[in-house]
């Protein structure tokens, strides 16, 4: 788990993440990928995932549970027709839940 | 997912069957069909999935049942009428429980239905004993991971029952021996029953419940009351079962002088340290007696055991393949692959694709992304769920794989085929594959065989099982051996034999990374089980425990091929240095590619990059990758046709290679982080094409098989098959 805590500066990050998202970009800077990986980390009770229920190209959004048996949460009215949308979505929720603030850009 | 099932074999020749065991759950027919397998990958912009039917209905419609999963180890005595002796009794055993704190019961020993004696660690994580319908038990809750000397006696003469608990390894003044004890009934009847001797589950009504998670050690039984303590100056036995006997076994051993000898279901832990080892004995091999333990795991899986639901024999003219079982209703379908191995006497084709059923194995219905919180992290973005995943979730009796912990938290060293393996089917989609098809392990090595049928080449197909069992008598008359994208897990065997075709002239392409990395051992009996010990080094979920890095199967040091002195750079003349599962980075030529020597490989190639495009990832190399590291064995007269030179950070230097932490060892900044593809000779006139990258096949079916990665692949290939000599 990251220790890393989000700050004021931190925005202009991700405003880079979002234009590496659309430009397919991998290769992140310093800066946004130790944001990323604050993200990214944690255990996994909580933990977002997007849950392809069938063939179609939608994905929805799911939270992983604690332990092995349980149900996957799968939030049939949260869906993304864009894997990109979802990512963004997600770093949107965990950026406010990180900092205490939504991400206005 | 409504149906579930396996074959008895991964691997068959004509004229012999193979057994189908299936299960179904909320359906009550089925059908099965036969079909060859050519291209699993079902992305849309790959080169279209392909399968070829051969049979529509191999006797169906099948009446659909449902078989259960009995997960969880114990070990068992066939009932004995020499228990109906015991009038009193008393028994003593070290324990190291692993997993407490959940409110529930888990069984040391049971012989017991109404009437008997069972002792347990109740559902207050309190030792306790029954007799028939009275009990005993201590006050103080036991912890995890302590050794527990346990006594509990019962008088029938007096009426007496007594139970102790104490700590083998003292850490304070508090650690005193803890005793419970009151008088319940004389003469008790509690042999008069008919059931089995249970050890770390107990029986109800034939179902075995209540399984233990922990060792267990020494276990004796006297038939009176008798003094009992650490000293261990005791009387004879009634039994006296030393798990340091037959470790390699699924049968433990009773010295005792009844001879009640066990046996063990669902291939729980041995050659783990005892409760009386100590570090001066790494190897269970050298002094046994420190091995007198056994781990019980209420996740262990060996054997479903199944009953068979239908057979297939295989048709004298049916070519070698790779080949699949299709069980399927109107709305599920579940695949089961085989391979055909070719006959003894007619192995026509000069290409053999090995298939590599350990790597299989070892990935079997892993939770990576679903366990696995880091893989986030290591693929670079969100962790896509798709219905195999929900039910391999839901489902966790489906066993576990060399990726996945127990339960309490201990290491998985056995792997079993005998289970229905949900990602070990065409149109899977995994976690690690990379953007785009996101294939893994046998889907993403139907790239390599779609790719052989779409270019016309006739090919035989072995798998890892037959390659050990079979040895080098059934690879050293082909002409060609192709690997699979990831063949990771390797045995002495299989990797010695590989080595021996290869300077008998044979020519090997291994298409793929991370190849030859883990030591593994089969079990004794049979290849259906194998087993890893991920001891120094090596990316891994988990490391040993010290003393325990010896296999039970073999006896062999297991853990990385780097660390037992067969390096894969030796057999490939490359080695694994890193793994990244977002994007992929393509290969660029070097001056020796342009090299006479090597003209033959890049025929037709005019581009300088190579791969800057594919389905895993976008690039021809990612996922795991290798290169070449002279110290570690690469032969000197490599030539290094073309590497990849930039990966992103969530690439990062292998831990055996990290000796020494520091910034800088992410794939933007360390050298050592790049796929190489490599050619070279070896004696015979023998020769080895690597292209260190579990992505480069994604690359080959890229555009329909149409770019300069398959060229430069079959350039190799119509090469090897040409018996010309290379300069």
């Amino acid at each position: 788990m990251s220790r890393y805590q989000i700050n004021k500066t931190d925005v202009k990050y991700a405003e880079e993440f979002r234009n590496n998202l659309y430009l397919n970009n991998y290769y992140h800077s310093p800066s946004l990928q130790r944001i990323l990986n604050l993200f990214r980390s944690g255990p996994k009770k909580g933990k977002y995932v997007i849950v392809k229920l069938n063939n179609k190209k939608i994905w929805h959004l799911g939270i992983l549970p604690e332990n092995r048996g349980q149900k996957i949460k799968i939030y049939k009215k949260i869906y993304f027709e864009s894997l990109l949308d979802a990512e963004w979505y997600v770093f949107k929720k965990r950026w406010k839940k990180h900092s205490g603030k939504e991400l206005r850009i | 997912m409504n149906i579930l099932g396996y074959a008895d074999k991964f691997s068959v020749m004509q004229n012999e069957s193979v057994e189908f065991k299936v299960s179904c759950q909320n359906i009550k027919k089925y059908n099965a069909a036969l079909l060859k397998i050519v291209q699993g990958d079902i992305n849309d912009k790959g080169p279209g999935y392909k399968e070829i039917k051969l049979k529509d209905n191999l006797g169906g419609p099948f009446n659909a049942r449902y078989q259960k999963i009995p997960i969880g180890s114990y070990g068992i005595i066939r009932n004995k009428k020499i228990f109906h002796k015991l009038k009193s009794l008393s028994l003593s055993v070290y324990i190291f429980p692993t997993l407490l704190k959940r409110g529930r019961k888990q069984v040391i020993l049971s012989r017991k239905n109404n009437n008997g004696f069972e002792l347990f660690i109740n559902n207050e994580d309190k030792i306790q004993f029954n007799i028939n319908n009275y009990n005993i038990k201590l006050k103080k809750k036991i912890f995890e991971k302590n050794w527990y000397f346990i006594t509990a006696k019962y008088n029938s003469k007096n009426g007496s029952v007594y139970i102790s608990e104490e700590l083998v390894f003292k850490q304070n003044e508090n650690n005193v021996i803890n005793v419970n004890k009151k008088i319940i009934k004389k003469n008790i009847d509690f042999t008069n029953n008919d059931c089995n001797f249970f050890i770390a589950a107990n029986s109800n009504n034939g179902q075995i419940k209540n399984f233990y998670n922990g060792k267990i050690d020494s276990l004796k039984i006297y038939d009176k009351e008798t003094k009992l303590d650490l000293s261990k100056k005791t009387s004879k036995t009634f039994a006296e079962w030393d798990f340091s006997k037959f470790i390699s076994s699924d049968k433990f051993f009773d010295k005792g002088i009844n001879k009640l000898h066990g046996k063990l279901i669902n291939h729980p832990a041995r050659a783990v340290t005892g409760y009386n080892w100590n570090e001066k004995n790494q190897d269970w091999k050298i002094n046994s007696t420190n091995y007198s333990s056994i781990h019980f795991h209420e996740d262990d899986l060996s054997d479903c055991n199944w009953d068979t639901d239908f057979k297939f024999k295989i048709p004298s003219k049916m070519k070698s393949g790779i080949y699949a079982v299709k069980l399927f209703n109107r709305s599920d379908e579940f695949y089961i692959p085989f391979c055909i191995k070719p006959k003894k006497k007619s192995r026509k084709n000069k290409i053999l694709f090995l298939m590599p059923t350990a790597s299989y194995l070892a990935y079997a219905n892993n939770r990576i992304g679903i366990d696995v919180p880091e893989t986030e992290l290591v693929c670079g973005r969100l962790i896509e769920m798709n219905k195999q995943d929900i039910y391999l979730q839901e489902h966790p009796e489906l066993g576990l794989s060399f990726y996945d912990l127990h339960e309490d938290g201990s290491p998985v060293f056995y792997s079993s085929k005998k289970r229905p393996i949900i990602n070990f089917q065409p149109k899977s989609v995994g976690k690690l594959g990379g953007i785009g098809s996101n294939v893994w392990q046998f889907n993403a090595d139907t790239h390599v065989t779609g790719w052989l049928d779409n270019f016309g080449y006739d090919f035989d197909v072995i798998t890892d099982s037959d390659l050990q069992t079979e040895g080098l008598e059934l690879i050293k008359d082909y002409s060609v051996i192709i690997t699979g994208t990831h063949p990771e897990y390797y045995s002495l065997k299989m990797i010695e034999t590989i080595e021996k075709y290869k300077n008998k002239g044979g020519r090997l392409m291994y298409l793929g990374g991370n190849g030859f990395y883990w030591r593994i051992s089969y079990d004794t009996k049979s290849t259906d089980i194998i087993e890893c010990r991920k001891s120094e080094g090596g990316i891994r979920t988990f490391e040993t425990k010290p003393g325990e890095s010896y296999t039970s199967t073999t006896g062999e040091y297991s853990g990385l091929w780097r660390r037992n002195g067969i390096p894969p750079n030796k057999l490939t003349g490359i080695g694994m240095v890193s793994q990244g599962f977002d994007v992929s980075s393509p290969y660029y030529r070097t001056n020796a590619s342009y090299n006479k020597k090597v003209k033959f490989i890049f025929n037709g190639v005019k581009e300088k990059i190579i791969g800057n495009f594919g389905l895993s990832g976008g690039g021809a190399s990612g996922l795991e990758i290798d290169s070449v590291n002279k110290d570690l064995g690469s032969p000197d007269n490599i030539l290094i046709l073309a590497s990849s030179k930039k990966h992103t950070d969530v690439y990062m230097m292998t831990p055996e290679d990290m000796l020494d932490p520091a910034p800088g060892m992410g794939g933007t900044e360390a050298e050592i982080i790049k796929s190489d593809m490599v050619f070279f000779k070896t004696l015979n006139n023998g020769a080895v094409f690597s292209v260190g990258s579990i992505a480069w096949a994604g690359s080959m079916a890229w555009n329909n098989y149409k770019n300069n990665v398959s060229k430069i692949t079959k350039n190799v290939l119509d090469g090897f098959l040409k018996k010309t000599k290379f300069k």
